[in-house]
Parts: C-alpha cells; sequence; structure tokens
C-alpha cells in the first residue's frame, strides 16, 4: 500500500499540483487588463475619470479572484464586467470630448487637465 | 437500524431540497436594471441604426446589441437564482454592465450626428434623446 502510494499517487498529485499552478489567464482578463491600460493612457483618464476609477475597481476583483482562485466563471464574469464598464468610460469620453455638458464642472482638476485643443489632437491622432 | 436510514434519508431530501432551493435576485438590483432598460427604450436606443464604421454584430447599431445581450444574460440569471445558483447575481452585474454600456453608445451617437449636422440646419429645440442623455451624463 505504501509503495502504491508513492509509485502511483504522488506522481498524480504533483501532475495535479503543477497543472493548477499553470493556469492560464482567461482571455477576458487579458482583454479588460489591456483596455485598462490603453484608456487610463488615452483621453479617458482625463475626460471620465469616475467611471475609469469605477472599471479599474471591477478589474481589481477581477485580478483578485484569478489570483485567489484561478480561471473561474466568477474571475470571467467580473473581466467582462470591467470591460464593458471600461468601454463605457470610453464612449463617455468620446462623447464629452465631442459636446461637453452645458452644466458640467471640469471632469479633473484644471491643473491637471490638458487643454480641450490638446485633447482633441490628440484623438484625432 | 432503521432510524439510522430514515435519518440519512431525510438529510438525503432535505440536502437535495436545498439544492433546488430557489435563491432570489436582489430586489433593489433588478429594479435598478428594469428602470435602465426603461431609460434605454425611452431613448430610442432599440430603434437605433448602425451609423459609419460603429456596426455593431450583424450590422444592428452598438446599443442594440449589448441591450440584446442583456436581455439574453438577465433571463439566465433568473434561470441560474430560479435554481439557487449564487452566479445568478454575477450575471446580473453582467446584464447591468451591457445596460450601462448601450445607453453610453446611444448617448455618444446621438452626440456624434448632432455634432456632424451643420448648425444652420440643426433644430432649434434639442432632440429628446439628446436631453436624456445629458440627464444620464450629469447624474
Amino acid at each position: 500500500m505504501t509503495r502504491l502510494s508513492t509509485t502511483v499517487l504522488l506522481p498524480v498529485a504533483l501532475a495535479l499540483l503543477s497543472g493548477a499552478c499553470a493556469t492560464a489567464v482567461p482571455a477576458s482578463l487579458v482583454y479588460a487588463r489591456l483596455s485598462y491600460a490603453s484608456s487610463a493612457k488615452g483621453i479617458t483618464g482625463y475626460m471620465a475619470p469616475s467611471p475609469l476609477a469605477e472599471a479599474r475597481g471591477v478589474l481589481d476583483k477581477a485580478n483578485k479572484e484569478f489570483a485567489t482562485n484561478g480561471d473561474t466563471a466568477t474571475c470571467r464574469d467580473y473581466a467582462y464586467i470591467a470591460a464593458n464598464k471600461l468601454e463605457l468610460a470610453d464612449s463617455v469620453a468620446r462623447a464629452n470630448l465631442t459636446t461637453p455638458l452645458e452644466s458640467e464642472a471640469p471632469t479633473v482638476s484644471e491643473s491637471t487637465s490638458p487643454p480641450a485643443n490638446e485633447l482633441r489632437l490628440a484623438s484625432a491622432r | 437500524m432503521r432510524t439510522m436510514v430514515e435519518i440519512g434519508l431525510l438529510i438525503f431530501v432535505g440536502s437535495a431540497g436545498a439544492g433546488c432551493a430557489s435563491l432570489p435576485l436582489p430586489q433593489d438590483q433588478v429594479e435598478h436594471y428594469e428602470a435602465s432598460v426603461a431609460r434605454a427604450r425611452q431613448m430610442g436606443a432599440f430603434r437605433l441604426q448602425a451609423d459609419q464604421g460603429h456596426r455593431g454584430a450583424l450590422g444592428m447599431s452598438q446599443s442594440k446589441e449589448h441591450l440584446l445581450l442583456a436581455d439574453d444574460e438577465m433571463a439566465v440569471a433568473r434561470d441560474m437564482a430560479e435554481h439557487g445558483d449564487t452566479r445568478s447575481v454575477l450575471l446580473l452585474g453582467r446584464a447591468q454592465s451591457d445596460v450601462d454600456l448601450a445607453i453610453a453608445l446611444a448617448c455618444e451617437q446621438a452626440t456624434r450626428q448632432r455634432s456632424s449636422t451643420p448648425a444652420d440646419r440643426q433644430p432649434d429645440r434639442r432632440p429628446p434623446t439628446l436631453a436624456l442623455c445629458q440627464e444620464w451624463r450629469s447624474r
């Protein structure tokens, strides 16, 4: 019995363990991470900071779930929601760039936001 | 011995019943979802046509595509909730994120169309979709 456990069970346990450690990052999470990196660097960071922060919160949940439990349905759901929220933030930023709200206070402090003309040029490039 | 069998049977029936017990979706989140769908409908997001360079799946507008996705996800969420699956809440979250995105895309499309119309051809009154967008963006 002892021999059986060392010759059969140990390799199986090691194989399972290495399989668990090598879990690939789900495509939806990779997509959400890349989208966040691109949105945060682009006009969204200036024109729609609060939707971007909201998306970041959900992306953090997806990352945490992946770090704790690997590629689970919960992780994919959070990644999907994060990607949608990032797309929403991008859309709000583009709309704000086209026509800012009449009564809208600046979305970020004057000192940190570049002039609107500069942003329009950046988005046109 | 008979008592043991009875207890075992009771535990089995009890756990099977618990496994199939429905799990209600959070009422406030369901109401928020339904209000968002009603707002999207009011904005005309279901009737939007895809404009140049902004097409969703099957040639429909991106906004409508996300509304249809939300509808499917909500149906799955309700089904999961009926079967006691705790993931139903996350499916509801997915549906909500799709409706919110659909509203944002509808607003963006309305804004884009308005800005591409020459000033002398624009109606005096702001179109209803834009007025609703203004309200949505300033919330």
